[in-house]
């Protein structure tokens, strides 16, 4: 055997399917595995990793099956170290089979190792049959480390093309999945066993498409039209928040803010309490410029969460959106929120709350579909959360949702509120309904009666000053120079420690 | 002259009172309410009421006993009504007169009158006035509208005496349909409001709309001052006046002056009016209805003329003789206003709402200015969308028009988009242009690439690709826009005690 | 690497513009001169840009942008009152979504290799240029006498294998060019 003849021969062969997979993959609408590395990465700064390795079991003998159906290694973005698979479907649809999970599961390792993220490019038809159990071993390890890594080392996947069955669960468990539309889909039983089991007909878009996912499961937190797109914003991701759970945070260099619309946060909230206005306008012009990258955009959308810089610093946004649903808290919201919280607390991502919160929401399917259990959630995050964290009340923050909302009392560092704020147990047409009752039934006159009654109970009870003198907020401050005093307070809780007692894990409420 | 007058208004037209009533010695009054707490006008007045208004309830501005109440406690003498709200309310009127305050305006009866357009056209017949031809009467028969359309000449519209929106509506345009329409319009109306009643009325295809302004004492003289061409309008809403009208001739204006000022005469009007006209292809004319208060397009008049129109209302209102005579009023060159609203062109001229970053607008000798808001404003849904006027006067047409499209250049604003590329289009086009215009512009000529200019288009999208090409290269450059710190010792900490 | 890849997230400065109404500007920003829009050169200078607001003025016209709306590469700019929705891609995001619309493989490369062998003498180009056919590219010297080597279509410059001084050998790839044209 000439090794110099078969070390040019493999280095041909891998050109060889290249090629094949450029002509593949085009044709569908897609990019090969290698192209999406290279969108990925710094140019030229792929470190390739088991290149050669061969199938545990041949399916064509008359094709090449180096890598078996995925690369993995290790490159830069933006000068920083991240590790990488990316699935090539062309080399027998991308299955899952035993080398092909080894080498995922290696990869993995060494980003948990090196404390450097880990970004899956998926794009694979499942687990391969032929390999049985083999396959779902390495599946189960891969689930494993992505449990092991979490919360040391950010995750991410990206899903460019199908991830059904039990595939789905490994991007369920990573921080972040970005989907594009059309070309990518996420089910755990397609369209075919539907079919057979339900007898209902449905296509794989509208059953797991990247709209879908993205509007109404929540499972992927961003989609896209565009495959560069999708894979540029894990660099995007990227410039925020740190490579491991011990590393600082990036610092942008490049730092402007609108100052002439700081003005404009005085005027913003509507003097009628029940008239919406749009919560991300005021993230907008409090962040520098075009900072704000919003997460889960189109899912729950009564609750806005995102990653800001606020003078040059990475921030994370949690913000009651009154826009929608008047920004009620339900279900899907406190999901959202709460996991948002838990992935900041995990990096050391300093938290803002911009609250707005008229309650849970009422109701029978909520109540029964159990927004006890997933309310505590968000509290159960916040309560943890050791983060620095301030909250700014605009307008409502009512009973058991301002406590949620980072209150000082869950342990949030700094409360402030606008002049605008109503701070109380409840909104003044339920309160003074109870306080006031027989008054209100001996009443003639209930209508002006009950005028008067909210009148006061706003003077009196809901409004901020109240609050500020009872503690139960830090100051009252003017809107305009919220921006002013944001970059203070974080600035004095840079240096937050904290101490509890140790132990395995705390119970959330899942 | 000691007195205190209150402006039952807000926005640009408060303003431009205040100016007016200041010039004549007066203190003035305005009322600052919950919607609108930082308003403009507010800045300009000498004393300001505020009032606490339940936002569930309507405004103030529509509350008759509210305003007339704040008049009584401040000891106010006269209370103007600007236009909109109240200034056409009879009611609001008489209430102000059994409260010896001085309503500036007509008396509430005329308000009244002007106010019913079926007593409106009565009056205005007696006093020799045409009107659009059609029946007097409701038809229910077939045969006798067919006869009475034959006599009229087509096309012809037959409306439901009960009808609005458009219901029962039908335009005829030749004798063979008409008895076939009109049977389906009875039937529609009959189904619809179970009555069958049917008006015809001779249609005009392309009308254009005419008014002319009247100024007239409580001592019975009255004189007009040309008219305004308000052809151009949107949802019948007027959004480009101008003075003198291109579309009629000395001989005519002096004829319909004449009919204005002696149909004024006639029901025995006093302070500023105006009799508007509408007016066919043909040139023939016929009165629409008299509007009773101060108009929005009020300063095209003032433009040419060089009369303080609201000054004199103030006065006539105050008891003052008219001293202008019909022949000291000359015509100067001409006019055009063009009306800022809150509007998207682009997109079926629906409101905007929100925040004023920056406005500027054009400044000249021959540019007037009438606006309620500055930098920092705010748009509330809660009033209408005009948020300025643009008036610009020129030597004749032609030079105003230049000089329009000039200072509607020169203005600018962020955050909002308005009328102003629609005005800009239109003193563009060619119907404008050579005064054939009509009301039904917006509907027949316009579209939405019209707003548009290539060279903007070309800015534009150089202006979106250097935003987007900022981004691009800023996150698939290799090199980072940003710099890792070293450790805090919140890390160092946590490392520690690891 | 073991492949030439089609897709390289080059540094290019070339752009395309997409109206919502179809209309398509082709911008290259060269990194000191005047924007190319559309394959011509434009006296248009950029005056200011301070948060969503930037400035230009062609032709002694000032002109005021500013962009209301940013959703990933869809882009609307409002100019004297009027709103322009646009999608921006790079030139590559751009050709491959054509070609792969239309389903065809490879884009055109129109690479230059060596006429001959010889020793570079200057390259008039940097990565991510944009050259038009015939436009030279770089200068050769071979038997004693300096050719120009020109471009043989519309394109980007994507790669540059050489540097001035370097000797190379006949069909030796010197420069990596990307047709534009369609």
């Amino acid at each position: 055997m000439n090794k110099r003849k078969v070390f040019e021969l493999r280095r041909k062969g891998l050109h060889d399917m290249e090629d094949i997979a450029i002509q593949k993959q085009h044709l569908k609408l897609k990019l090969t595995a290698r192209e999406r590395l290279n969108i990925l990465f710094d140019e030229g700064s792929f470190f390739e990793l088991n290149t050669f390795a061969e199938p545990a079991k041949a399916i064509k003998k008359n094709q090449n099956a180096y890598g078996d159906g995925v690369i993995v290694g290790r490159g830069l973005v933006q000068g920083r170290s991240v590790f990488a698979y990316a699935q090539d479907f062309t080399v027998m649809g991308g299955s899952l089979g035993y080398t092909h999970g080894t080498k995922i599961a290696k990869v993995q390792e060494m980003a948990l190792k090196f404390g450097a993220p880990c970004v899956g490019l998926i794009d694979s038809g499942g687990a391969r049959i032929q390999e049985g159990i083999h396959s779902l071993s390495a599946y189960a390890r891969i689930f494993q480390n992505n449990v092991k890594s979490s919360g040391i080392i950010p995750q991410f996947s990206v899903i460019l093309g199908p991830a059904a069955g039990g595939a789905v669960y490994s991007p369920a468990m990573t921080d972040f999945v970005i989907m594009t539309n059309k070309t990518s889909y996420m089910f755990v039983t397609g369209p075919e066993v539907v079919k057979e089991v339900l007898n209902q007909d449905i296509t794989m878009d509208e059953l797991g498409g990247g709209n879908i996912h993205a509007e109404k499961s929540g499972v992927a937190h961003f989609v896209f039209e565009d495959e560069e797109h999708a894979i540029v914003q894990v660099r995007k991701l990227l410039s925020y928040i740190p490579l491991n759970n011990f590393d600082a945070l990036p610092v942008s260099t490049d730092i402007s803010f609108n100052e002439e619309r700081q003005e404009y946060l005085n005027k913003i909230v509507p003097d009628d309490t029940n008239r919406p206005y749009d919560m991300k306008e005021i993230i907008h012009i409090l962040v520098d410029n075009n900072s704000f990258l919003e997460i889960h955009e189109k899912f729950a959308q009564n609750i806005i969460v995102g990653f800001a810089r606020l003078d040059g610093k990475t921030i994370g946004i949690v913000a009651n959106q009154p826009k929608v649903m008047a920004g009620t808290l339900d279900i899907n919201a406190s999901v959202k929120g709460a996991r948002f919280v838990r992935f900041c607390d995990a990096f050391n991502i300093p938290i803002l709350v911009l609250e707005d919160v008229p309650g849970f929401m009422p109701g029978i399917e909520q109540e029964h579909t159990g927004i006890i259990r997933n309310g505590a959630k968000l509290l159960y995050a916040f309560c943890e959360a050791t983060v620095p964290r301030i909250t700014i009340i605009t307008r409502k923050a009512y009973g058991g949702a301002f406590v949620v909302m980072n209150s000082l009392g869950i342990g949030g560092d700094f409360n402030f509120a606008w002049p605008t704020a109503e701070i109380a147990v409840m909104g003044p047409a339920g309160a003074i309904k109870i306080v006031n009752r027989t008054e209100l039934a001996a009443a003639t006159d209930k209508v002006s009666l009950e005028k008067e009654l909210v009148e006061k109970y706003k003077d009196e009870i809901a409004n901020p000053f109240k609050a500020e003198e009872l503690g139960m907020i830090d100051d009252v401050i003017k809107p305009s120079d919220t921006r002013k005093v944001l970059i203070t307070a974080f600035d004095i809780l840079s240096n937050k420690q904290y101490a509890q007692p140790e132990r395995k894990h705390g119970n959330i409420p899942l | 002259m000691n007195k205190k007058i209150l402006i039952a208004n807000r926005n640009e037209i408060a303003i431009r009172i205040i100016r007016s009533a200041k010039k004549l010695g007066l203190t003035t009054y305005v009322i600052q309410c919950n919607r609108e707490p930082d308003a403009l006008y507010l800045e300009y007045a000498d004393e300001v009421v505020q009032v606490k208004e339940d936002l569930s309830d309507k405004t103030i501005f529509l509350n008759p006993e509210a305003i007339v109440k704040i008049a009584v406690e401040h000891q106010i003498d006269m209370i103007h009504p600007g236009y909109g709200f109240l200034s056409e309310n009879p009611d609001f009127a008489a209430l102000c007169e059994e409260n010896g305050i001085i309503f500036v305006g007509p008396s509430p009866q005329l308000i009244r009158d002007m106010g019913l357009k079926t007593v409106a056209k009565k009056m205005a017949a007696q006093a020799g006035m045409p009107l659009v031809p059609g029946s007097a009467d409701a038809i229910t028969d077939a045969k006798v509208a067919k006869a009475f359309a034959d006599n009229i000449g087509y096309p012809v519209i037959l409306k439901a005496s009960a009808g609005g929106g458009g219901r029962g509506m039908r335009i005829v345009e030749k004798p063979e349909t008409m008895e076939r329409h009109f049977k389906s319009a009875y039937e529609e109306a009959l189904a619809a409001f179970g009555n069958g009643d049917i008006f015809i009325e001779k249609y005009l295809v392309n009308p254009k709309h005419l008014e002319f302004q009247i100024l007239g004492d409580k001592h019975g003289n009255v004189i007009h001052l040309g008219e305004r061409e308000c052809s151009l309008q949107r949802k019948h809403q007027k959004i480009i006046e101008e003075a003198p009208a291109a579309s009629i001739s000395d001989d005519q204006r002096a004829r319909m002056g004449e009919l204005a000022v002696n149909f004024a005469k006639t029901i025995g009007y006093y302070s500023a009016g105006t009799i508007e006209f509408i007016l066919a292809e043909d040139c023939s004319y016929y009165f629409m209805e008299m509007n009773t208060r101060i108009q929005v397009e009020h300063p095209v008049t003032e433009m040419i003329t060089g009369v303080d129109l609201i000054e004199w209302q103030i006065r006539i209102a105050l008891g003052e003789t008219l001293t202008l005579k019909q022949e000291d009023i000359r015509f100067n060159g001409w006019a055009i206003e063009c009306r800022v609203n809150t509007e998207d062109p682009q997109n079926r001229f629906s409101p905007q709402t929100g925040f004023i970053e920056k406005v500027s607008f054009p400044q000249g000798d021959h540019i007037r200015i009438e606006t309620g808001v500055k930098n920092f404003s705010v748009v509330t849904p809660y009033f209408d969308s005009m948020i300025a006027k643009i008036i610009v006067h020129g030597d004749d047409r032609r030079d105003c028009i230049k000089k329009t499209l000039r200072a509607l250049n020169d203005f600018s604003i962020s955050g909002l988009k308005t009328t102003v590329p629609f005005c800009r289009t239109v003193l563009r086009s060619k119907e404008f242009v050579e005064a054939t215009y009509t009301t039904r512009w917006v509907d027949s000529v316009f579209n939405t690439d019209m707003l548009e200019s290539e060279e903007d288009a070309m800015i534009a999208a150089l202006a979106a690709t250097i935003t987007y090409a900022k981004e691009y290269f800023q996150y698939s450059s290799d090199s980072p826009m940003f710099k890792s710190e070293s450790l805090n010792v919140w890390v160092l900490n946590k490392r520690i005690s690891k | 690497m073991a492949t030439q890849y089609i897709y390289k997230r080059d540094a290019t400065r070339l752009f395309i513009a997409m109206r919502d109404n179809g209309a398509r500007y082709k911008i290259y920003l060269p990194k000191e001169s005047n924007p190319i829009i559309n394959e011509e050169e434009k006296d248009i200078f950029f005056i200011d840009h301070k948060n969503n607001f930037s400035s230009f003025s062609m032709n002694d016209v000032l002109y005021r942008c500013e962009i209301t709306q940013r959703d990933q590469n869809r882009i609307t700019v409002k100019v004297n009152g009027v709103e322009y929705k646009f999608s921006i891609e790079s030139i590559f995001s751009y050709l491959r979504r054509n070609l792969l619309n239309k389903g065809t493989g490879a884009i055109a490369a129109n690479n230059i290799k060596s006429p001959m062998p010889g020793k570079i003498v200057d390259v008039f180009m940097s990565e991510g240029d944009l050259v038009n056919e015939g436009e030279p590219v770089l200068s050769l010297e071979a038997m004693k006498m300096q050719n120009e080597i020109s471009a043989s279509c519309n394109g980007v410059i994507r790669k540059i294998h050489i540097v001035p001084g370097q000797s190379v050998m006949q069909d030796e790839l010197l420069v990596e060019i990307t047709s534009i044209d369609e």
